[in-house]
């Protein structure tokens, strides 16, 4: 007798893999009727925002909201553990391409042309760019993390052999092909549908619902499948999401 | 003369005439597919790097017959799918799986899946191609598989036999060449002419126009800007720019034709051209580019320049009032910058055959440095040609680079040092403390400029060891 172990399957959605069927985020979202949002980003890696001016964008035809601070009814964070990640900053940007304010848009192109209209302005600051300069600088994300057992000042005087060195490893992009993609329905009555590519929908939900003030109970999230993420949508698909539920519920539309 | 203009753009999608209203010229495929629920086809870099946006569409090959070719829809825009049948992952199987689609899922080729439609389609074209080696998926990215599934199931359909289908009945009927299209709209137009006397009846009206031909440098503006063109005209249909003649003296390589093609229908005439064309980003971008937009964006890190220009190439340039022929290291005048007048456009490039008069052997290769295998831009290109007469001296040299100037760049004190020298790894390590210093490169994400330098020089010592004869290797190593 064969044991199900043994038994040769192939992936649970292969078939619709290889067809094109299989849906993902941005597959499912409506083709039309939802506003768009566009960022307009920092330029700088490091720098205060001193004006943040977003008339103009208005005059472009399509344009629908422009999204900044004052718009979120909640909580203006969506870091996890450590509560260190603004969403909508108004006093520093902290890297370039920082999204600092979104324009929400009828369609793609009303929101990006919107979002060229936008004007900030900077005061550029020395950015911190290697841990070396962390070091000196005295910046750290929190508390040395120490790991201890035994007496290891000892140990190393009376060593035999005692080695030192430095070694240097540079970051890994997770590189999932499917980017970050998420939508929202907003129900009319405070409840809000949203759609997002995440590792962790209950988290998602979670941080939707306190940027937006609201009760867990209020949020949905929904993920069908994701088109990889190996840790980058652990977190990092709150920001999007989050922002998609901000339009919806400052327009009452539906957002993508 | 240009004969119509039909804003109404017409194509055949899986089978079916797909003739969409007011569509811009410049809206990628891409986008057209997924605006339209053809949700199959992913975006995943929207600049040709990761083949996720792989269709295939039926083209004439290097061998003058239509066949599927996979290539990039993010960087082809409607205005070049007239006209055309493309072919996307929905419509492959018809029913039941196609023999590529049960072969992926067989293997295990797909895990998260997003990568898989683009694999589907290369594979795909390979398939009818027959012609499934690792090249045919090289430009498709997956992150979760680690490619060996992908791989087996090549082989599995390497080892298959393959019947005839109605995908290969329509290879018969496809039509062989491709059609005039014209486009006007408010705020752009786009045509796509087939006789050179039209691009200039063009010009004349249009003398700001801008040309496209296979997009594959263009596409990146209208596919990430979103950019549009008052006037594009693109080159891709001109019979006079598809010549590609082969002489005993020379080679002449009209401007729009593939990069494909010229990789198939040259090989082993120029070993330093085949093995740069090998690296040339991939084969859905190969079936597009073209020489002549390779040449023409004037970009320091163009893989094609140094190769052209260490073997003297000359570009010929048309023009409304005539033609004339210019070497090609006289084309480039600044970044970004070429000697092309108002009104004119290149129309092939010529390559001779001969060695230099005393010569009586050519030794030539190029060299492209990069941390990528295939999609990338080079950190350093680097192509030689050295001919040597009969007591092994040097009679001619030329030692050409990009990624180390504003244009792609020779050492023409270094190669003038080298005439009349004996060709001795002594010759060339004296000088290579001179060629690292003949360009001062930058210092960008992709290397330092101490790195650059160094690499101009040691590539040149790589050649000579890479075209020493295995004895005098052994002496070397002494």
């Amino acid at each position: 007798m064969s044991h199900p172990v043994e038994k040769r399957r192939s992936h649970e959605s292969a078939v619709g893999h290889v067809s094109g069927s299989a849906i993902y985020t941005d597959d499912q979202r409506l083709p039309a009727g939802m506003l768009s949002l566009h960022p307009v980003m920092s330029p700088h890696a490091r720098a205060k925002i001193t004006k943040i001016e977003v008339v103009a964008a208005y005059d472009v035809p399509g344009v629908v909201t422009v999204l900044t601070a004052e718009d979120v009814p909640g909580i203006n964070n969506t870091g996890v553990i450590v509560h260190d990640e603004i969403l909508l900053p108004t006093d520093e940007v902290s890297y370039w391409g920082q999204a600092v304010v979104w324009v929400a848009g009828e369609t793609d192109e009303a929101a990006r042309l919107g979002a060229e209209k936008v004007q900030i302005e900077y005061e550029p600051l020395p950015p911190i760019l290697t841990i070396k300069d962390a070091i000196e600088a005295d910046s750290f994300h929190n508390q040395p993390q120490v790991c201890r057992r035994g007496q290891p000042e000892t140990a190393l005087q009376e060593a035999e052999h005692t080695l030192t060195g430095e070694i240097e490893m540079n970051g890994q992009d997770h590189f999932y092909l499917e980017t970050h993609a998420s939508w929202v329905i907003p129900d009319g009555e405070g409840h809000y549908q949203v759609y997002s590519s995440t590792q962790h929908p209950s988290e998602t939900q979670a941080i939707v619902a306190h940027v937006l003030g609201l009760s867990v109970n209020q949020v949905v999230v929904t993920c069908l499948r994701m088109g990889g993420a190996f840790g980058g949508k652990e977190s990092q698909a709150n920001p999007f999401a989050a922002l998609a539920a901000l339009a919806a519920h400052k327009t009452g539309r539906r957002l993508a | 003369m240009v004969q119509s203009i039909d804003n109404h753009l017409t194509f055949t999608l899986n089978g079916k005439t797909v003739r969409p209203q007011e569509i811009s010229p410049t809206l990628t495929l891409l986008e057209f597919l997924r605006q339209q629920g053809h949700i199959g086809t992913k975006e995943g870099c929207g600049d040709g790097d990761c083949g996720a946006c792989t269709v295939a569409m039926i083209a004439r090959g290097s061998d003058g017959q239509p066949h599927y070719q996979a290539v990039n829809s993010c960087l082809i825009p409607m205005g070049a799918v007239a006209g055309r049948e493309i072919i996307t992952v929905e419509g492959v199987s018809n029913g039941s799986l196609h023999p590529v689609q049960s072969a992926m899922v067989e293997t295990g080729g797909s895990q998260c899946g997003y990568c898989t439609p683009g694999f589907v389609m290369s594979l795909f074209a390979a398939y009818y191609n027959r012609k499934l080696d690792d090249g045919c998926v090289e430009g498709n990215l997956c992150r979760c598989t680690g490619y060996l599934a992908i791989r087996r199931a090549a082989q599995q359909l390497i080892e298959a036999e393959s019947e005839p289908d109605h995908f290969s009945e329509a290879l018969d009927q496809a039509a062989l060449s491709l059609s005039e299209f014209s486009y006007r709209g408010n705020q752009q137009q786009f045509y796509r002419p087939t006789q050179l006397a039209e691009v200039f009846e063009l010009l004349q009206q249009y003398p700001d126009a801008t040309f496209v031909a296979g997009a594959t440098d263009l596409g990146l503006e209208m596919s990430h800007h979103r950019q549009t063109y008052p006037v594009l005209i693109s080159l891709e249909a001109v019979t006079e720019l598809h010549l590609l003649e082969v002489m005993p003296q020379f080679v002449e390589i009209g401007a729009a034709v593939p990069l494909s093609h010229i990789e198939e229908n040259l090989r082993g005439i120029f070993p330093s051209l085949d093995e740069m064309l090998f690296w040339f980003a991939a084969r859905q971008v190969r079936n597009r580019a073209t020489m002549g937009g390779n040449i023409g964006t004037a970009s320091p890190i163009g893989d094609l320049p140094p190769v052209l220009l260490a073997l003297d190439a000359e570009v010929q340039l048309v023009s409304g009032l005539g033609s004339r022929w210019l070497p090609l290291v006289n084309f480039f005048k600044g970044y970004r910058q070429t000697d092309l007048q108002p009104g004119e456009l290149i129309a092939s490039v010529k390559i001779s055959r001969s060695l230099t008069p005393t010569a009586t052997r050519r030794l030539s290769q190029s060299y492209k440095i990069g941390k990528r295998g295939t999609d990338d831009i080079s950190i350093v290109a680097a192509a030689f040609t050295i001919d040597l007469d009969v007591n092994h001296q040097i009679v001619h040299a030329r030692l050409a680079y990009g990624g180390v100037a504003a244009t792609p760049a020779r050492a023409m004190g270094i190669e003038e040092r080298l005439v009349g020298q004996p060709w001795t790894l002594e010759t060339v390590r004296q000088l290579k403390p001179a060629l690292q210093e003949a360009f001062t490169p930058l210092t960008d994400l992709r290397g330092s400029a101490s790195y650059r330098k160094r690499l101009v020089a040691n590539l040149f010592e790589k050649f000579f060891v890479e075209m020493s004869d295995t004895t005098s290797i052994q002496e070397m190593r002494g």
